[in-house]
């Protein structure tokens, strides 16, 4: 099994928002859909999924609603809003910059 | 506003906090058992599983605590604890929380009360459509600087040939006959004009406003009463749309009911509403008199309008008119002008007094209490509670006071205030008022939250600089209370005394002022005297000399009435001013003066209570014309002559010479005259038209029923004649002190209250200070100290505060009370009983508050006073 990587601070939101943008999911669902999409390359306590959703959810970024899954399981669905939408846009978009800074950096030795 | 959506989202989310747990708890155990079963899945067992799902998981409790922090939820949870525990301690404390939350209370609740009804009354906005383009329309002259009324024909004028004001309200008011169920009354009957009420705003909340179509002649018997006259005459019986009014004998349809408290300006006020007809003739130019108010096109100011309507002029006028029309000016003003502001503004800074004195007054009990709990609070300090947790604990405390005294102010405002206030006032029309509303609410709200704060801020600044070690020290060893702490105190007390020996004098010169004007010479006895003014409608003309015939029969008639000693009739003149202004009389140098007289019949000197000074009154028959003259008059006619048996030549439509037989006093014609006009009497059949009152003697003042059977009586006489007032002259000499009663009782409350605080906040001082001082106390009566000793160290202690309260409040009230001069009769603004009694009364507060703390310092016994350690 390759080496886990710790999460560069202050990207899980952005990543959370990145998988609610396709559909919504619960934070089980958004938990696998990390592993899944990063071939559980990511080491993050999953309990600490749970704040992070809170806190974008009293900001408006996402909402959330009681649904029942596929299995006929109560779960607590959360979706992306609008401003949930252009927060995302942001991020993306800074996370370009700050990448793009730091490789020229890292490349210029 | 995100803020506010935020802060209301989680305060939401608070106060169902139960729920939302359940359902974060819920959210998590999901997850876990998800987890676990996918690691059941890759082969652990169920127990295996459950602990690779928490390990995986993290920490459960503190990812929980995590949200619980982001949610804010431990300041709020923080802050409902510290509310609960300040409410408990309030409630350990009653006689303190009982004190401060009447005092509050009542400076709070009667403050708000006063500052509402003194803005509503000074500064509200006129009930009608942009307010601010309407102007009333009227003119001046030599006599008087605005008279608010024109004629229809300048009406039609400034219709048809300006156009700086883009629409009208023009009424012509009268007096008619309503018949009700066979009982007649004088009713104010408003003509109105086409747009009047759409110009004003104004739309019936029952039926339905004048058709166009009803302002011509034939059709306008219609009419729209009003929500007085509706409740009053009909029990507010919403089927009255239809009914039919007898109104001036012409059968009228009632088709609208207007909204209690109709904006219709003063002087406009009705109780029936009907179409004007309008045809005015410039032979007939006072055919019809109207109020008019216009608003303004957009973009003319007033000074433009006033210039435009300046410009017109009535052609075709009588000659007669055309003298009179042209020494008048075109005056524009606002629709509402307030008699006497100054009562209300005096109203409102007594509240405020009143309002300052509650304030320190609470500042003080709070001190005490802080005082009373340094050592509770410097153990807090000292096992390491920090200043600020300590400066929060008493802000919520003051916080939970307020909060209670915001719930009494609310349930007061709905039902205590209206009937309180309308039997502090003598107003029946308070107690309809509605103080249950956001401006009551509000302003009491700000005005608590300012007390609150100014509560909490001298305390803080106490507290921050407390020391642990000498408070732990000072209350344990009892020695008294610390002497900064005493000064700051001292202070307020003697603020309080200051502000209330302000009230007290502004009260007091309104006492005196009011018991001057009750016992005004008038110059002539009102009591048991009634008059009767009656208007005629403008189809019944009569000639002069029918006219006169007609009042000799009527008072014929009256004069049966039982109890009813003395009738006569003449103009209007008792307390009204109305006498006939344009008459003249020829002084010794041939000059004219300008007089005034009344043309009365015999019995009018009886009737009206005048005092003879010397010849006799006007003879019952007809034959030389003679005539009585007031004091003045003699005065400046005869100098000290004797002037009976002497003719004077006056000059009352056509000269003439009168020999003059009687001299009576000078009578007042308002309460407020102090120069007397100069006034003469002569007979009614000299000059009979302008006859229009009765004047009644009764043996004593009226029973209120007496109005009715006199209405009834001249109703069943001639039902033609309208009977516009009835008035006990007594009443009306009580009702022109209206805004002095007003203010007085006002004052009078605002007074009484604010001396019972003072008395308390010195008593509460005064109490805590004895307490603290009953260590030194029990060592002066061991060292030989009598209990009178200690009892006048006491009192002289509180009357010191309260004589250095009453020099500062007396110095500012010299310098204040001069602003009350125009409401203050025949009373000086510097009145020095006013001043001395104010300071003897505060004195006596003072001792009555200081007695029984001082009782009880005397009362020390020294040994179980040294014991008590």
């Amino acid at each position: 099994m390759a080496q886990k990587s710790a999460l560069v601070q202050g990207t899980l939101d952005m990543l959370v928002l990145r998988v609610l943008s396709r559909s919504e999911l619960h934070g089980w669902g958004i938990t696998q859909k990390l592993e899944q999409l990063s071939n559980s390359a990511l080491r993050v306590d999953e309990g600490s999924l749970y704040p992070s959703l809170y806190r974008m959810e009293d900001k408006g970024w996402i909402k959330a609603e009681w649904k029942t899954t596929e299995k006929g399981r109560r779960a607590k669905f959360y979706s992306l809003t609008r401003t949930g939408r252009k927060q995302l846009e942001s991020e993306i978009e800074g996370w370009d910059r700050m990448t793009a800074i730091i490789a020229s950096v890292m490349g210029s030795t | 506003m995100n803020f506010f959506r935020q802060l209301f989202r989680r305060v939401r989310l608070f106060v169902r906090r139960g729920k939302a747990e359940a359902e974060m708890a819920e959210e998590m155990r999901f997850h876990l058992e998800m987890r676990k079963e996918d690691k059941i899945e890759d082969g652990l067992s169920s127990e295996e599983a459950g602990y690779a799902a928490q390990r995986k998981f993290g920490n459960l409790g503190a990812v929980q605590e995590q949200i619980r922090h982001q949610r804010g939820w431990h300041w709020l949870e923080a802050l409902w604890k510290d509310m609960c525990y300040a409410l408990r301690t309030l409630r350990k404390s009653p006689g303190f929380t009982l004190t401060a939350l009447a005092t509050l209370t009542i400076g709070i609740g009667v403050a708000t009360v006063v500052f509402n009804l003194t803005a509503w009354i000074l500064f509200r906005a006129d009930p009608y459509p942009n307010p601010e383009q309407l102007y009333r329309i009227g003119y001046s002259d030599k006599q008087a600087p605005f008279i608010p009324v024109r004629t229809g024909l300048h009406f039609q004028a400034y219709q048809e040939r300006t156009d700086v004001f883009s629409e009208y309200a023009a009424v012509s008011p009268e007096m008619a006959n309503v018949v009700i169920e066979g009982q007649p009354s004088a009713v104010g009957v408003l003509r109105t004009s086409v747009d009047c009420f759409r110009t004003l705003g104004i739309v019936p909340v029952l039926g339905r406003s004048f058709l166009p179509e009803e302002f011509e002649a034939g059709a306008n018997n219609v009419v729209i009463i009003d929500d007085l006259f509706w409740r009053t005459n009909f029990h507010a019986d919403p089927q009255i749309l239809g009914r039919k009014l007898l109104i001036d004998q012409q059968v009228c349809t009632v088709i609208g009911v207007l909204k209690p408290g109709q904006p219709f300006p003063p002087a406009f006020e009705g109780a029936v509403y009907r179409p004007l007809v309008m045809n005015p003739k410039p032979a007939e130019p006072f055919d019809p008199t109207l109020f008019i108010i216009g608003r303004l096109r957009p973009g003319v100011g007033p000074e433009a309008a006033r210039a435009a309507l300046a410009e017109i002029k009535l052609d075709g006028l009588p000659n007669w008119a055309v003298p009179y029309f042209a020494e008048q000016e075109v005056r524009l003003a606002k629709p509402r002008e307030l008699a006497r502001p100054e009562a209300f503004w005096l109203m409102a800074i007594a509240a405020a007094f009143l309002y300052g004195i509650a304030c320190l007054n609470t500042i003080n009990l709070i001190l005490v209490r802080q005082l009373g709990r340094a050592r509770e609070i410097s153990i807090r300090l000292a096992v390491g509670a920090t200043r600020g947790r300590i400066v929060r604990l008493l802000a919520i405390e003051s916080l939970a006071l307020s909060l209670v005294v915001m719930g009494i102010l609310a349930l007061a405002a709905r039902w205590l205030f209206p009937p309180l206030f309308a039997a502090i006032t003598g107003s029946e029309a308070l107690r309809y008022l509605s103080y249950w509303n956001w401006d009551i609410l509000g302003a009491g709200g700000v005005l608590t939250a300012l007390a609150c704060l100014s509560a909490v801020l001298v305390p803080l600044a106490r507290l921050l600089g407390t020391d642990v070690g000498p408070n732990l020290k000072e209350g344990g060893a009892g020695a008294g209370e610390s002497r900064r702490a005493g000064q700051v105190r001292n202070v307020l007390v003697i603020l309080q005394a200051a502000l209330a020996v302000i009230l007290l004098t502004g009260t007091g010169l309104m006492v005196r002022s009011f018991v001057k004007l009750q016992k005004v010479d008038l110059g002539f006895d009102p009591t048991g005297k009634v008059k009767a003014q009656i208007a005629f409608p403008k189809s019944y003309i009569l000639a002069p000399e029918a006219r006169l015939q007609l009042f000799e029969r009527l008072q014929q008639r009256l004069e049966q009435l039982p109890g009813v000693k003395a009738v006569s009739f003449g103009q209007d003149t008792l307390l009204e001013g109305g006498f006939m202004g344009t008459a003249q009389v020829q002084m010794p140098n041939g000059e004219f003066l300008p007089v005034a007289g009344n043309f009365v019949s015999a019995d009018f000197l009886a009737a009206s209570g005048m005092t003879l000074l010397r010849g006799r009154w006007l003879s019952p028959q007809r034959g030389e014309v003679e005539v009585v003259i007031n004091e003045s008059l003699a005065k400046a006619r005869f100098g000290d002559r004797d002037p009976i048996g002497s003719s004077i030549k006056l000059l009352v439509s056509g000269d003439r010479a009168y020999s003059v037989v009687g001299v009576v006093r000078d009578v007042k014609e308002t309460v407020r005259t102090t120069a007397p006009g100069l006034r003469f009497y002569t007979p009614s059949w000299v000059y009979p038209p302008n006859i229009n009152t009765v004047f009644l003697k009764l043996e004593k003042n009226p029973e209120p029923a007496f109005g009715g059977l006199v209405r009834r009586v001249i109703y069943d006489f001639d039902p033609r004649l309208i009977v516009t007032n009835v008035s006990a002259i007594d009443e009306m000499v009580d009702r022109s002190m209206w805004a002095e009663r007003y203010a007085f009782r006002i004052m009078k409350g605002l007074t009484v209250i604010a001396l019972g605080l003072v008395v308390v906040g010195l008593f509460s001082v005064v109490t805590y200070a004895v307490a603290s001082r009953r260590r030194e106390f029990g060592v002066r009566m061991a060292l030989g100290a009598t209990p009178a000793d200690l009892r006048r160290l006491v009192l002289a202690k509180g009357l010191s505060s309260a004589a250095v309260g009453i020099i500062i409040g007396t110095t500012v009230a010299l310098g204040l009370t001069r602003f009350m001069r125009s409401l203050l009769f025949e009373t000086d603004a510097y009145d020095p009983a006013v001043f001395a009694g104010v300071a003897l009364v505060l004195l006596a507060s003072a001792v009555i508050a200081c007695w029984l703390p001082a009782g009880r310092a005397a009362r020390t016994d020294p040994v179980i006073a040294l014991r008590a350690d």
